[in-house]
């Protein structure tokens, strides 16, 4: 029978050692009737002799098992010669022979279910490992379109687990045991974008994200993140992730004074903010009051999208809504989540254009006119080798047009990039 | 197109670029006041403290009243007059209007707020609108809270920005509108800078920390730029940076690596991340890693910009 692979066959014997388990337990019934001190050493030897799983074929083997000393193994080979010499050869050689068809069945019924099982594996699918069966499930959803009748479905805010200023538990505390006491269906999650997002979710489980997220930030933590850079990258961010309303809740810090930066400057921020990026600002006096917004927002968002026809769309079909619409595209959840992921994997283009970014006279204008004209590292070593000769190569990028005043790059950075990517050093 | 509308066209980007440019931007544009609002008690002080700041300003009816708008002059090119430039006053797409303590409480009892985006729609298309509202008093009781119910529907409903300001005197308003006039100018420029960087996901401009000044021809320099190379892949810290480069000390080796052995990601992954405390016999020896070198290896070699790494 065609088999593909050697399987090892493990035959246990039910009773391995038929003869010499009978003679041991004679010799205990005699010891015991007889009150032979020798009865303990029996018990024990057959008690071992019942453990072993291999067929044993002289005393001198059972040496190796508790109880069995050399009397008890003399004694059994003395009796299996006698054994041996009252029986029959063709008898003796019989259980052996009986012994081997024995094997020969197992193996012969092992390999005949072997085959069985090998015709119906391709019918029978693979058992998947849990993971497999978790991506698998998290594909489907990703694929699935989701629409939620009006009325099907409930709303409810949900918090970011890092929404602190100071990152810690007691403040999420706090958080929480304000919306409870504001009566506030919320939950809390771990959220890639933004602190505060609310959820459309039905029976079934299918979460849309309603087109409003907050990213709640008191003075002190507004100052340092613009000092630290954060800040113009965080708004960035808000923006990429496709939801179209995007609103700073913005928390006073005692007299705002003394936050790092001065009033005026923060002022001039948040309302660029509003300008630039069309952001709502929103302002309150604490934590309290910020929660008791979020609670208005929430008993909002239920009256006005309650009566809605909700379904799901792609981030690239997102349009604006209206908010007498009848029936509104919304995101789904995980597609925000796995999205909006900060460390998602960057592209070839954007990897090149932060190298280029690290040379100093190279500006942002610079970088984006440069791989304009060579999207990837490759295609610029292409280019320079095809150049007839050095000075050629050099002059390559020299008059590529930057910025809306479309200077050229310069022969010095021209150079530069070339013998950089050109020449053996160090 | 003619050589002469072609260096107009030059010469007409360039005056934009440098009118719109932060810190000279302020001259070009101006707060229009509806003059309905001369009216306030506040009024003459405000345009006091307007000059004083050296805001330009106008006063007319407009097409709603109580409102502010901005306009910018843009300057006009025109092929008959030559080099100066007219005046062009272009509408700024930023509308605010202000309500007084009585205003506001009148459209809140009568429940008329909810049709202000409209009213505002109408006469100011295409902008987007802010509301300047008395600060509400809050206290410990709730009855304010049909007017933070209010604003919160202002805010969601008819998608309109809404400020709560001190209407005693003039100072807070007239910080306000500093602030949006220079918000305002900037604008153009910033949208200029934005756009660019809008196409990438990730944000791009952050990155200038440890760039590397490079004098042509310093090899010392062109070193430090090739570890900053290699440190922008994710995942590359100093100590892998290092190993590569003790191998590979410039850009070009590594690339005739890649092209002239088939085994070369497998030679990379295998080199051993030196670590800068001592031998340590027990621990095992780090490699560079596959994952990391496939990376590199597509970095230097796809031809699509579009391929994750």
């Amino acid at each position: 029978m065609p088999n593909n692979s050697v399987t090892r066959l493990k035959i246990q014997l039910q009773e391995p050692n038929p003869l010499f388990t009978r003679w041991l337990e004679r010799w205990l019934r005699e010891a015991e009737q007889r009150n032979h001190k020798s009865q303990h050493k029996l018990k024990q030897a057959l008690q071992a002799l019942h453990s072993y799983p291999l067929p044993l074929y002289s005393g001198r083997e059972c040496a190796v098992l508790r109880g069995f000393g050399s009397t008890l193994c003399q004694l059994i080979d003395d009796e299996l010669r006698q054994h041996k010499m009252m029986a029959s050869h063709v008898m003796a050689s019989d259980t052996t022979e009986r012994y081997q068809q024995q094997v020969q069945q197992v193996v012969e019924a092992v390999q005949q279910q072997q085959a069985t099982e090998a015709a119906s594996i391709n019918k029978k699918p693979k058992k998947l490992t849990k993971k497999a069966q978790q991506e698998m499930a998290a594909a489907e959803e990703r694929e699935r379109f989701v629409h939620m009748d009006a009325g099907s479905f409930e709303i409810f805010l949900l918090v970011d687990t890092q929404e602190t200023s100071g990152k810690n538990k007691r403040v999420l505390d706090q958080t929480r045991s304000y919306l409870q006491s504001l009566v506030v269906q919320h939950e809390v999650r771990r959220l890639t974008v933004g602190d505060f997002l609310w959820i459309a979710r039905d029976a079934a489980g299918n979460e849309l994200v309603l087109p409003y997220i907050v990213e709640r930030k008191r003075m002190d933590d507004l100052a340092s993140s613009i000092r630290d850079g954060r800040f113009h990258e965080q708004k960035h961010r808000l923006r990429q992730c496709g939801i179209p309303h995007v609103i700073y809740l913005i928390e006073d810090y005692g007299d705002n004074q003394h936050v790092g930066l001065p009033l005026d400057s923060l002022e001039q921020a948040l309302v660029n903010t509003r300008i630039h990026c069309g952001f709502h600002v929103v302002r309150t006096d604490n934590h309290y009051r910020s929660m008791s917004y979020l609670a208005g927002v929430t008993r909002t968002l239920v009256l006005l999208y309650g009566a809605k026809f909700l379904h799901s769309v792609d981030k690239q079909s997102l349009h604006p809504i209206c908010p007498s619409d009848a029936r509104v595209g919304l995101l789904k959840f995980r597609a925000l989540y796995e999205d909006s992921a900060r460390n998602a994997q960057l592209t070839v283009r954007e990897v090149f254009v932060q190298q280029l970014l690290q040379i100093h006279s190279l500006s942002l204008e610079r970088a984006l006119a440069i791989v304009e004209r060579y999207p990837t590292p490759r295609l610029l070593l292409d280019a320079y080798a095809v150049c007839e000769t050095a000075a050629e190569g050099r002059r390559l990028l020299a008059s590529i047009p930057c910025g809306p005043l479309q200077r050229p790059l310069g022969e010095q950075l021209s150079q530069c990039i070339y013998e950089f990517y050109t020449n053996e050093f160090n | 197109m003619s050589k002469k509308v072609e260096n107009l066209q030059k010469l007409a980007i360039k005056e934009q670029q440098k009118r719109i440019k932060p810190g000279v931007c302020q001259k070009y544009v101006r707060l229009v006041l509806d003059a309905n609002l001369l009216n306030n008690s506040f009024a003459q002080e405000l345009l006091h403290q307007l000059n004083n700041k050296e805001l330009k300003y106008d006063v007319r009816k407009l097409e709603m009243s109580n409102c502010i708008i901005w306009e910018r002059n843009v300057g006009q090119h025109s092929l008959v007059s030559g080099v100066n430039l007219d005046d062009a006053w272009h509408m700024e797409n930023q509308t605010l209007m202000l309500l007084t303590d009585r205003d506001f409480q009148r459209e809140l009892n009568n429940q008329t707020l909810e049709f202000i985006g409209a009213k505002l729609h109408t006469a100011f298309p295409e902008c987007r609108y802010t509301v300047v509202v008395p600060r509400t008093r809050q206290n410990r009781n709730n009855h304010k809270s049909h007017e933070v119910n209010a604003l919160i529907e202002m805010q969601l409903l008819q998608d309109l920005h809404v400020e709560q300001l001190g209407l005693a005197g003039c100072d807070e308003l007239l910080a306000l509108l500093q602030r949006y006039t220079k918000a305002i100018a900037e604008a153009p420029y910033k949208h200029q800078r934005a756009e660019t960087l809008h196409s990438f996901k990730k944000y791009l401009a952050n990155d200038k920390k440890q760039c590397v000044r490079v004098q042509s021809g310093g090899a010392a320099s062109y070193g430090r730029l090739w570890q900053q190379h290699l440190n922008r892949l994710p995942l590359v810290t100093l100590e892998v940076a290092e190993s590569i480069i003790s191998h590979y000390s410039c850009p070009k080796r590594l690339l005739d690596h890649f092209d002239n052995n088939t085994d070369a990601v497998q030679t990379l992954a295998d080199i051993k991340i030196k670590r800068s405390n001592g031998p340590h016999p027990l621990q095992t020896e780090r490699r560079i890693g596959n994952v990391l070198c496939s990376k590199l290896h597509t970095l230097y070699s796809t031809r699509d910009p579009n391929t994750l790494i």
